[in-house]
């Protein structure tokens, strides 16, 4: 089906094209959502690299892997968006995250939560995108190295090193703070 | 920490918590919209841009390796050009193809980056050329002058300049500056006519008018739903109105609209593309697999030509033939009409990227987009050898002796005279 639907959108059938986006926009701009944080600027993300799919749909050589292209087109994406508000915030500081307060569930406490949006925050996009390709759509390494245009062995080092970055974030907030220690000493 | 909270686990189940149930429906109707102004670029313009399947399967080993030769050919060049400077160091200074703009009195100031400073990318055949600030997004053939437009920073922020480029010196002046629009598409924006410039805006669905010498404001026209793809001739100057269906015709002596025209075959939809005939006004839309011609004395649809099915995308006229072009060109042929009767003329395999030269019809190859080719309009085949303008083409025409080419923000010219189409 989704074939058949990016062999007509490749000959030019809006229509089509139209029926495969809606078929992934839904996790598409959650993925967005999650490496940039913020709704608005994932909205803009995941319509950019949709425009740019519908541009060079005719480029596509092999339809049965227009779900990674569109991957690879949003990430890019959100590495743009990033970028443009890495800019921004010289004079616009943006430090909340917009996404909607979440009710914990059994796993995760609120503490962890803010542990985990704190370290999260602390990462750069690059890092963010693996993490959510890994542990969000749970890609293999090689189809996370596609989206990511990098090689798999970068892939592996990049998600070490955030998930390292993660862990000691969590560990900090565990420590107890200095004047802690002295209270309790 | 127990097996439960590593960064793994809690990630996991985190971002399943965070990450929103759907996309919003205004960011459906907003990729709808979007895109539904959008013609797709041609294959080998896509893959050339990198946005194709093929540098992702493989992954990034793959396309280092497809690097290699590039890196080769770059080396090669950058030798040749150290060469070259040698060679011109010894010798008297030879005349320098980048030529510096002039300004004309009444047009605002050039930007600095023209003036001469930045040099093109060398091209194998280009007798002349100029780096402008901004990728070149259209080529126009004028009465007296070719017409450059650029884009801007993004494809959205096309802020439209339009430059005139004298055919024989190559001075460019900037007549209009940077039209504050927001362009959905990448449609063909402009066109000159009878000494005007004749620009339409897709997403505020207008059509403004400048003086082609002063580049001053002459009027504004509200055009239809979706206004893409403006053409001139027989009279009148027109526009497709891809959203509401019709064909606007505008007085060039007003800036008035003088005929809202339907074209039943289309079924609703718009035209595609526009080209205009020796007598008729032809249009193509994607949906139908017929072509239409417009009578300008009627205003109504004059003849209607059966293709062969193909999703038509684009239409061209040139020595006294019709090419409809197929959205799927990289695999389906060309068809060609006569332009006086309508009958068909038979097929050829490329694109409709065309520079007609009176002889001979030039044509960009899609299997190699750095070279053009002869087609001869008559048999429908190639003639002479292939010609490898060293730099990948994105825009093509000709007029006033030349073949004028861009890629990125360089314009060049080759001579007629220069091409070996015998």
């Amino acid at each position: 089906m989704q074939h058949d639907l990016a062999v007509r959108a490749r000959g030019g059938d809006h229509d089509a094209f139209s029926e495969l986006v809606d078929g992934s926009i839904g996790r598409l701009y959650a993925v967005a959502c999650l490496i940039l944080r913020d709704r608005d600027r994932a909205h803009d993300a995941v319509q950019e690299a949709m425009i740019a799919a519908w541009r060079d749909i005719k480029g596509l050589r092999d339809p049965d892997r227009v779900d990674a292209w569109f991957r690879r087109l949003v990430v890019r994406a959100c590495y743009r968006q990033a970028k443009r508000e890495q800019r921004r915030s010289v004079v616009e500081l943006r430090v909340v995250s917009d996404m909607p307060p979440i009710v914990p569930g059994p796993e995760l406490s609120v503490v962890d939560r803010d542990r985990l949006e704190r370290g999260f925050a602390r990462l750069g996009p690059d890092q963010r995108a693996v993490l959510v390709l890994t542990h969000y759509l749970g890609l293999p390494h090689g189809e996370v190295a596609e989206a990511l245009d990098i090689p798999t062995g970068t892939v592996k080092s990049r998600l070490n090193r955030a998930t390292a970055a993660m862990r000691a974030a969590l560990d900090a907030d565990d420590r107890p703070s200095l004047s802690e220690e002295g209270r309790t000493a | 920490m127990n097996d439960t909270r590593t960064p793994d686990r809690l990630l996991a189940a985190w971002f399943e918590a965070e990450a929103p149930a759907s996309a919003p429906d205004a960011l459906r109707t907003d990729i709808h919209r979007a895109t539904a102004a959008i013609r797709p670029r041609p294959a080998w313009l896509a893959r050339l841009r990198g946005n194709s399947m093929d540098v992702i399967v493989g992954g990034a080993g793959r396309r280092n390796s497809r690097l290699i030769p590039v890196l080769a050919l770059l080396l090669l060049t950058l030798a040749l050009i150290a060469g070259v400077a040698f060679v011109g160091s010894q010798q008297p200074k030879p005349i320098p193809v980048v030529v510096a703009p002039t300004t004309s009195p009444a047009a605002t100031t050039p930007p600095a980056s023209i003036a001469g400073s930045a040099t093109p990318a060398p091209s194998t055949f280009s007798d002349a050329s100029i780096d402008l600030p901004y990728p070149v997004t259209e080529i126009i053939v004028g009465d007296d002058a070719i017409w450059v437009s650029t884009g801007g920073e993004t494809s959205r922020e096309l802020g439209v300049s339009i430059y005139r480029i004298d055919p024989s010196t190559m001075d460019a002046t900037r007549v209009v500056d940077e039209i504050p629009v927001q362009q959905a598409s990448n449609h063909r924006t402009f066109v000159e006519y009878q000494g005007s410039l004749w620009v339409v805006e897709d997403e505020a669905a207008r059509m403004m008018r400048f003086d082609g010498s002063t580049g001053e404001l002459l009027g504004e026209t509200p055009l239809g739903e979706q206004p893409l793809e403006p053409i001139a001739g027989l009279g009148a100057v027109w526009s497709e109105d891809f959203g509401g269906g019709t064909v606007t015709r505008v007085d060039p002596a007003t800036g008035a609209v003088t005929a809202t025209i339907a074209i039943p075959q289309f079924a609703g939809g718009g035209p595609r593309d526009l080209a205009i005939g020796s007598s008729l006004l032809w249009a193509v839309n994607p949906g139908v697999s017929t072509m239409v011609g417009i009578d300008p004395a009627t205003n109504t649809v004059g003849k209607e030509v059966a293709l062969s099915g193909a999703v038509l995308c684009g239409v061209h006229v040139a020595a006294g033939r019709v090419f409809a072009e197929s959205c799927e060109s990289a695999s389906v042929p060309t068809e060609v009409v006569d332009d006086a009767t309508g009958v068909s003329q038979g097929t050829y395999e490329g694109t409709i990227a065309i520079a007609d030269d009176g002889t001979f019809v030039w044509t960009a190859d899609y299997a190699d987009t750095t070279t053009i080719k002869a087609l001869d309009p008559q048999t429908l085949t190639y003639v002479g050898p292939s010609v490898d303008l060293g730099v990948p083409v994105s825009r093509l025409t000709s007029g006033h002796g030349y073949v004028w080419y861009s890629s990125g923000t360089n314009l060049y010219r080759i001579s007629l005279d220069a091409l070996p189409s015998n």
